[in-house]
């Protein structure tokens, strides 16, 4: 491979690397929204959301990742 | 040569693709695409393929639209289930004028949604 080509490559890894992360951030907040949905928003959708279902969506994506967090903790632990 | 750099781009797009179930066929038709347009640029004969090789930006620029479309397909997929479900419980012959302007509000919630998700994750993520 030339040095030219092997630039071409290394440009489209980091351009897929940077996509990659794009990907499960967006696959995340995707989830994130799917589960809270279900269980903040218990009416059909109104005009505008009320201040408790705006906190109860961010607190559900935020104790989601805790959640997340202390399972795999949990799972690491029980490795050992 | 070309192989080689071409199967290593196939091989970490398909590492990506791994990531998103519901992207994964379209991001591999991609790859299918990306694959030949490598080998074989604009139909040239392989002899002359270095001079012909596409740029990487069409290269990036191709994918970046299939994955934005991709995206928008499997988040218009989701509001259809979630304000269906809400705003539709008992289908009727028709939709309701009622059922329609729910269908409505509810889609302008679930993109809301998403900004406030969005947010909480990035508050939420060590930087």
């Amino acid at each position: 491979m030339d040095a030219s080509q092997s630039a071409n490559t290394a440009e489209l890894q980091s351009f897929l690397e940077q996509e990659k992360q794009k990907a499960v951030l967006n696959e995340l907040v995707g989830k994130l929204t799917d589960v809270c949905w279900e269980k903040c928003i218990t009416y059909a959708p109104g005009s505008k959301f009320s201040s408790s279902e705006v906190s109860c969506l961010s607190n559900c994506a935020q104790r989601y990742l805790d959640t997340s967090t202390l399972i795999l903790r949990r799972f690491q632990n029980m490795q050992r | 040569m070309i192989e080689e750099g071409t199967e290593t781009h196939e091989r970490e797009i398909i590492a990506f693709t791994s990531l998103s179930r519901r992207i994964h066929y379209q991001v591999q038709r991609k790859c299918g695409i990306l694959r030949l347009t490598i080998m074989d640029p604009f139909g040239a004969p392989p002899s002359s393929l270095s001079g012909n090789q596409p740029s990487n930006e069409h290269m990036m620029g191709q994918l970046k639209q299939q994955l934005a479309q991709a995206y928008a397909e499997e988040f218009f997929s989701t509001v259809r289930d979630k304000c269906f479900t809400k705003c539709v419980p008992k289908p009727g012959s028709s939709l309701s004028g009622s059922e329609s302007s729910c269908i409505t509000r509810c889609v302008e919630r679930y993109i809301e949604a998403t900004g406030i998700v969005s947010r909480a994750v990035f508050t939420a993520l060590p930087r």
